[in-house]
């Protein structure tokens, strides 16, 4: 039984227990939404920004449309900028557009204009369902009207401009149905563009344990977005006087500033009490948690996370950051125990752990057969894993992929199956059997270097040829197929948890290395001001690493006290909250005493120690960050060696928490690297350099610590491998001296 | 300096463990390729400046130049373990069933070559330089020696040079006794059922017993022929008495000198039970007389009879080689004799005498001028029989086994038994990459950028290792040669005593043959099929490396190697073209003043060459003063034989190419036929080409010279191509010749043809 379903029957058992059905409350009235129109450039909907090309005789590309369950989709139109080759034959040359297996569209080719043309298509809003839905285009392509020709021909191409075209949808707001179990179709990745959370809290002067609680509820919120940057503001609850002209849950909760996204309203009993309606604070008498509309935008919810305690609200919070299956299927529940996973060191989806194998059905993979000989971008098999993100192993150590495969017959001998490693060409395999291909175990090496730290991708992609393929001859390509079972095999080689740092990278990949142990136990905020701002972007920064690692840390301490245990930190704050100790093994000192690394020169010898990497001229002046840059610097702490220090700074909360704002979204996120990293509100413009002392974190044995220090300091491994040979040769040279006085006295020491 | 207190001494050998111990552990540590290639690269310039400074005598102190030398080995060894552990673990893996035998028989193979460089390292670390020790002045003190000619089927000859030159020996005559152990003349063969052979070996039986009578000479034959060699030795024990035994070959002829140069280390040493000398021989064995090489190249056993026995002899573990050796008695009868049960019986008695601790000694000078094989089938049949029973050896006598040699005897031992694996090695060598080329057997799994870190260093390491230990009694590549074309056959023998360990049978090797014409050995046929093979490779090669692109680096590393094998192919077809002999005593280079008698007058000259047949003479005298010779006249030749401290006088005859329209002509120079007209001129002429050791260690000398690796490999390539095209013209024109030979504007271009490739 994998982690995640293990986690459901917990959850399951203790709901199941502990869940209570309340008393019939109003339902959320029916109330008009006015409806709002949305674009969205092409380019967003796809994995990446990229321009479509299609190429060929026949080509297709596809793409989703994701529809969230809380829209009611209206009109919606494609608008669609594409380039053809002005050698294509206008009468038989086409491009088809299918939503969802039908098709919708049928444009025909003619030579471009050279600025493209411009296509708005209408999407019956009928099939536009809540979920994903398929958006295919098709290019049927040819250069000539009569006669053979060339199937692949380079002058058979269409280019989707992606950044032009745009999906234009209108659509209103569906009013919040008042069950828990709706949770996931509330906080959707479906949505489009971001997601902002409001967590409130209900006493002026924030403490410790609503810290906790936000982070909780913040990565509850992440997780179910998966990878869709989750924004979330801190604000305290505002008390108003009860208006008793209509019955409300929340009748002396201020709400006007409220409106327009959703709520959680995280508190102890007695601390929510004044805001909310005494049958619902009756109700409040364990772990709690509750969902409704918001009275004044029935189309946004308010949660109440809650419990008679600071105990009882933290297990609230942590079982709504576990939830992650359609239940309970009602407003509320109380939950009278949690019992949490003790999950291993990198745990994490899909992991793969060195010297294991792993059958592709363990990360998810499944039988799956490939077809034709169109270029299709979903014409492919795609193995997803994680690696833990400090592996380290030599060189030369492989990761093997095991694989079982057969091919049809009649395939050219030019036929492959190409294998890219996170989009890089790794390895063909040949399928050139005319009778067919069975491959059993068939071995392919990657070096284990060659994977990134966190999640890879493996694509197998066919390049499959019929073996009739002349000119006017009739191709078959349904004999083009490949079968790829999920009973291959990847096996990883033995190897260490061994790495450099600091190395924001693996931060950004990773959230390394606060995600090693993934209960966060090992995992320390540090709140350095109590301003909303700043809490609220200790939260998002907690929110995106759970949406790393696609689980909580429920273990992770978060204080506006420094922690004193030996572990990994991260301090959130301006910096001029910050205590001056912070500053003593940071690369780059803010302030009035401030410290500057200023890059010269990248050092050719990359394997000098890690101070000498690159020439840095270093200075002390006074400086600040301005209003409008944020910063990250991560060092080893000071106080406890082998620990990582990883600050969020600005000049004041305000920008810290645009500044977080912009971090998480995934232009930003992706571009974290080095030892400083230094950005504005523009999503583009991550400046990061390496400067301070190095140091490493993780264990390793004898042989694998030699083969790193070795590997990374050449220079010193070949002086003392010198030396020890010195000695070695000086010491027998002693001793076959010793030896020929003692057993050939009489010979004498001519050479 | 290191001052050493008494106790000091274990605490050497313990740090010296800890360190050997270190440098392997860390060896074996893998990194990453650049991290490699730079340790790679530094060290191999590290060993081309130590190898400078070593030749070059920039050290003064004797200390620093073995430093330097150690430091020098020990970074070939590191560089050689590097590449041991990578190859291990990182380029091994199941493909398919075929190549994974192939990848296996290759990795074998290059362990073996890896264990025996390591061995080689450590058996010539320091090569022991023993001089004689004087004997003592009183010859009452000296031992008696008795001195064994072992024969069996040899030219009598041929034993009369070696007899006589044993007669000459500068011993007191009562001191040693001389005996010719005739196993062609014993019971078993006089009356040998097929009458023929009964009849020849009565005679052979009859004039070697005049013959020994004549020199005054104890004749031995025993009943039956058994255990060869070793048995006839045996059987001779009993008969004989001296303290010490000098055992010669028949074709051994010894130096007046030898017992002077070899007795004083057993006065010296009383658990010393041998004394062995270079095998020195004045013929080229067959490849160096087919190569031409044997006036310029070392010669092929000089590798271990200059520097290997020594390297040994340090360890204490140089070993009998069957003649020009001395023993004791008292310690070989202590073992029963010479041992008997493998074909090398000499090392298989070394071994025996060592384990039950007594000593033995290499003493480099070369006291016995032997004769090597004629042909290569009898070169070749000689190898064969070593490598037998150096194979039996390590099966039955296992050096690793035996409990009272001390561990550095073992490894001396294990290098010179297990080194006769080669054959396997090189077959292998010649056959891998065809093994890829052709069949695409995947048998090395590396990059171009991993075979350069690891492979080539490793390999030059090899080579200047190689150089620095035997650069001056072997070129290179030489090695190659001489194993590839033994291995063929060899490896035949190796794997038949490996199934059958009493399958080897002693063979006598043929000397004193001569070859009247040129010839392609009957052995060229499976050298014609490796050509092909490698050139078929290479042609498959080309294609594979445009099919191949992604397999291209892998293409050219194996082609090289290809190449390699394809020169070492052209070089052994070269020595294949036997060439003709017509001696069958090979004529000494020496410049020695002379005096010729002719018609009563005396021409004073020099004599530059000389055999136990004849002489080369050029006369001092200008050309109006020069005699005028007849062939056939009668003349006389005097020389001081300053080994006998006193005139010798030659009774000869003019040979041929002396005449001019059948008149007399005046000459310059001459060649004369020698007519001894008494036993004591025969001896005397012994002793004059054969007595004087110094002249043996001068031509040595002469030879023995480095060579760089590059200019021996270019100058050994250019040989053998030379004479691999001479090889394929008279596999090719010949016949043609034979049968256009009617036809004169072809016969013409034959002529041509000929005569451009002589």
């Amino acid at each position: 039984m994998n982690i995640g379903a293990r986690l459901r029957n917990i959850i399951a058992c203790c709901l199941a227990f502990g869940i209570s059905w309340p008393a019939q409350l109003p339902a959320a009235e029916e109330t008009a939404v006015p409806a709002r129109t949305q674009e969205i450039i092409l380019a967003h909907l796809m994995p990446r920004d990229e321009q479509i090309i299609l190429r060929n005789m026949h080509a297709e590309y596809a793409m989703s449309i994701p529809v969230s369950a809380r829209m009611k989709v209206g009109k919606s139109t494609l608008r669609l900028k594409y380039t053809s080759s002005i050698a294509l034959a206008a009468p038989r040359s086409q491009l088809r557009i299918s939503l969802n297996d039908r098709v919708i569209a049928q444009i025909p080719l003619a030579p471009a204009k050279s600025e493209g043309n411009l296509a708005d298509i209408d999407l019956p809003h009928e099939l536009l369902t809540p979920g994903y839905n398929s958006l295919k285009f098709s290019a049927m392509q040819h250069y000539t009207l009569q006669g053979c020709e060339n199937p692949f021909s380079p002058e058979l191409w269409t280019q989707i401009n992606t950044i032009d075209s745009k999906l234009i949808l209108t659509s209103t707001s569906q009013p919040v149905p008042e069950r828990l179990s709706e949770l996931p179709t509330l906080i959707d990745r479906k949505s489009w563009g971001d997601y902002e959370l409001n967590i409130i809290t209900a006493t002026k002067q924030p403490r410790d344990p609503q810290l906790k609680w936000g982070g909780l509820i913040a990565q509850a919120a992440a997780l179910r977005l998966d990878y869709v940057p989750l924004r979330v503001r801190h604000t305290v609850a505002g008390y108003k006087e009860s208006t008793p002209a209509k019955q409300s849950r929340f009748p002396h909760l201020e709400q006007s500033s409220l409106t327009g996204r959703d709520s959680v309203l995280v508190g102890t009993k007695a601390e929510l009490s004044p805001y909310l309606d005494k049958s619902l604070s009756d109700d409040i008498s364990g772990s709690y948690l509750a969902i409704f509309p918001l009275d004044e935008d029935p189309a946004h919810f308010v949660m109440i996370v809650s419990g008679k305690d600071d105990a009882e609200v933290t297990r609230a919070a942590t079982t709504l950051a576990y939830m992650n299956f359609n239940l309970p299927a009602s407003s509320s529940t109380k939950i009278v125990d949690l019992k949490t996973p003790a999950l291993p060191p990198y745990t994490a989806k899909s992991v793969t752990h060195e010297n294991r194998t792993y059958r592709f059905s363990d990360l998810g993979f499944e039988n799956t057969v490939l077809k034709g000989m169109a270029s299709n971008n979903t014409n492919k098999a795609k193995l997803e894993f994680w690696v833990p993100p400090d592996l380290f192993s030599a060189q030369n150590s492989d990761a093997v992929l095991s694989l079982h495969l057969a091919s049809g017959s009649g395939l050219r001998p030019d036929s492959v199956l190409n294998i890219m490693l996170n989009d890089r060409f790794e390895r063909a395999i040949p399928l050139n059997d005319p009778s067919g291909t069975v491959y059993r175990n068939y071995k392919v090496m990657i070096p284990i270097r060659s994977f990134k730290p966190g999640r890879n991708t493996i694509d197998f992609e066919p390049s499959m040829m019929p073996l009739v393929s002349k000119d006017c001859e009739i191709i078959q390509e349904q004999n083009l197929l490949t079968t790829l079972f999920s009973d291959s095999t990847l096996s990883m080689p033995q190897a260490a948890h061994h790495v450099r740092m600091p190395d924001l990278s693996l931060f950004s990949k990773t959230a390394f290395p606060y995600t090693v142990q993934p209960d966060g136990s090992d995992l320390a905020i540090h709140v350095a001001d109590q301003d909303s701002d700043t809490i609220a972007a200790a939260w998002m920064l907690a929110a995106k690493m759970a949406q790393l690692m696609k689980f909580p840390q429920p273990q992770s301490e978060i204080s506006f006290k420094a922690s004193q245990d030996s572990k990994n930190l991260i301090l959130v704050g301006p910096y001029s909250k910050f205590d001056p100790r912070v500053w003593k093994a940071a690369p780059l000192v803010l302030g009035a005493q401030g410290k500057t690394p200023y890059f010269v020169q990248e050092n050719p010898e990359g394997d000098e120690p890690f101070a000498a990497h690159a020439a840095i001229a270093q200075t002390s002046q006074a400086q600040g960050l301005g209003n409008g840059h944020t910063a990250a610097l991560q060092f080893e702490s000071p106080e406890h060696a082998g620990k990582t220090v990883l600050v969020f700074t600005a000049t004041n909360a305000q920008q810290l928490n645009r500044g977080i704002r912009t971090l998480i979204q995934p232009a930003t996120w992706n571009s974290l690297q080095g030892s400083i990293a230094l950005w504005t509100d523009d999503e583009r413009s991550m400046q990061w350099q390496m400067a301070g002392e190095e140091y490493h974190v993780g264990e390793i044995g004898l042989i694998t610590r030699l083969e790193y220090y070795f590997s990374n300091y050449p220079v010193y491994w070949i002086i003392g491998m010198i030396v020890l040979i010195a000695v070695f040769a000086l010491l027998t040279v002693y001793l076959l001296a010793r030896f020929k006085r003692k057993h050939h006295p009489h010979v004498g020491n001519i050479d | 300096m290191i001052s050493i207190r008494k106790g000091m001494p274990d605490s050497f050998r313990i740090a010296w463990a800890t360190t050997l111990a270190f440098t392997v552990f860390f060896a074996s540590v893998a990194v990453d390729l650049r991290a490699q290639a730079l340790m790679a690269a530094i060290f191999l310039t590290a060993m081309l400046t130590l190898r400078y400074a070593h030749e070059q005598h920039l050290p003064a102190s004797l200390r620093l130049k073995n430093f330097i030398r150690i430091l020098f080995l020990l970074i070939g060894a590191f560089l050689t373990l590097r590449y041991f552990f990578w190859r291990t673990f990182n380029t091994i893996s199941y493909h398919d069933l075929f190549s994974f035998a192939a990848a296996l028989a290759l990795y074998t193979a290059e362990i073996y070559g890896i264990v025996i460089y390591l061995l080689s390292i450590f058996v010539n670390a320091k090569p022991l330089y023993r001089d004689p020790i004087p004997l003592p002045e009183n010859p009452g003190l000296w031992p008696t020696v008795d001195i064994l000619i072992p024969s069996y089927n040899e030219n009598p000859a041929l034993l009369e040079n070696t007899l006589l030159a044993a007669t000459q020996i500068r011993y007191p005559r009562e001191k040693f006794n001389i005996y010719l152990l005739d196993d062609g003349g014993t019971e078993q063969k006089r009356f040998d059922p097929d009458t023929d052979k009964a009849l020849s070996a009565q005679q052979r039986h009859t004039s070697l017993q005049e013959l020994c009578e004549r020199f005054g000479i104890y004749y031995l034959a025993r009943k039956k022929n058994e255990h060869a060699k070793a048995g006839n030795i045996n059987a001779a024990l009993p008969h004989t008495g001296g303290e010490l035994i000098l055992i010669l070959d028949a074709d051994h002829v010894p130096t007046v000198d030898i017992l002077e140069q070899t007795v004083g280390w057993f006065l010296r040493d009383p658990k010393l039970f041998l004394v062995q000398t270079p095998h020195f021989f004045v013929s080229p064995d067959p490849i160096e007389k087919n190569l031409g090489t044997y006036q310029r190249v070392p010669s092929e056993s000089e590798m271990f009879y200059t520097v290997i026995q020594r390297g040994l002899d340090f360890w204490n573990a140089s070993f009998f080689c069957g003649s020009a050796a001395v023993m004791r008695r008292s310690h070989l009868e202590e073992i029963g004799g010479i041992s008997t049960s493998t074909v090398t019986e000499d090392a298989e008695t070394s071994i025996a005498l060592h384990n039950s601790g007594y000593n033995s000694a290499y003493l480099r000078r070369p006291v016995t001028a032997g004769l090597q094989p004629e042909t290569f089938n009898g070169f070749v049949k000689q190898r064969a029989r070593w490598a037998q029973g150096m194979v039996q050896i390590l099966m039955s006598q296992n050096p690793m086994r035996q409990k009272n040699l001390r561990v550095w005897q073992k490894l001396g031992y294990l290098s010179s038994s297990f080194f006769w694996f080669f054959s396997y090695a090189r077959v292998i060598f010649i056959l891998a990459p065809s093994a890829y080329l052709l069949f695409g057997l995947k048998i090395y799994d590396a990059n171009l950028q991993e075979f350069s870190a690891y492979a080539l260093p490793h390999i030059a390491g090899c080579f200047l290792v190689s150089n620095l230990l035997f650069g001056k009694v072997r070129w290179a590549f030489v090695s190659e040669l001489y194993e590839t074309m033994q291995s063929l056959f060899s490896l035949k023998g190796i794997t038949r005593v490996l199934l059958n360990p009493a399958s080897a049978q002693f063979n006598v090797t043929s000397k004193g043959e001569r070859l009247e014409s040129d010839f392609i050995s009957s052995s060229a046929g499976p050298f014609y099929a490796l050509l092909l093979i490698a050139v078929a490779s290479l042609i498959a090669g080309i294609y594979r490396y445009h099919a191949f692109p992604a397999e291209r680096d892998v293409i050219l590393i194996t082609a090289a190697w290809e190449i390699f094998n394809l020169f070492i192919m052209i070089g052994a077809l070269g020595a294949l073209l036997e060439r003709r002999q017509q001696r069958a005593t090979p004529r000494v280079a020496v410049d020695m003043e002379a005096e010729l008698l002719v018609s009563k007058e005396i021409f004073p000259c020099r004599i530059h060459d000389i055999s136990m047949g004849g002489a080369g003479i050029s006369l001092s005298t200008s050309d109006i003063d020069a005699p005028c010779l007849e062939k056939g006249m009668h003349v006389i030749l005097v020389t001081h034989n300053h080994l006998l401290n006193k005139p010798t006088t030659f009774h000869a005859r003019a040979a041929s190419g002396t005449t001019e329209h059948g008149k007399p002509r005046k000459v310059s120079t001459v060649g004369v036929t020698f007519e001894p007209r008494s036993l004591a001129e025969r001896a005397e002429t012994v002793v004059l080409i054969y007595g004087d050791s110094e002249r043996w260690r001068r031509h040595l000398a002469s030879r023995n010279k480095p060579r760089g690796i590059v200019s021996g490999a270019f100058a050994l390539l250019k040989t053998g191509t030379v004479q691999a095209i001479r090889h394929m013209a008279m596999l090719f024109l010949a016949p043609a010749k034979n049968i256009y030979r009617r036809r004169s504007w072809l016969k013409r271009a034959l002529s041509l043809s000929q005569a451009y490739f002589r």
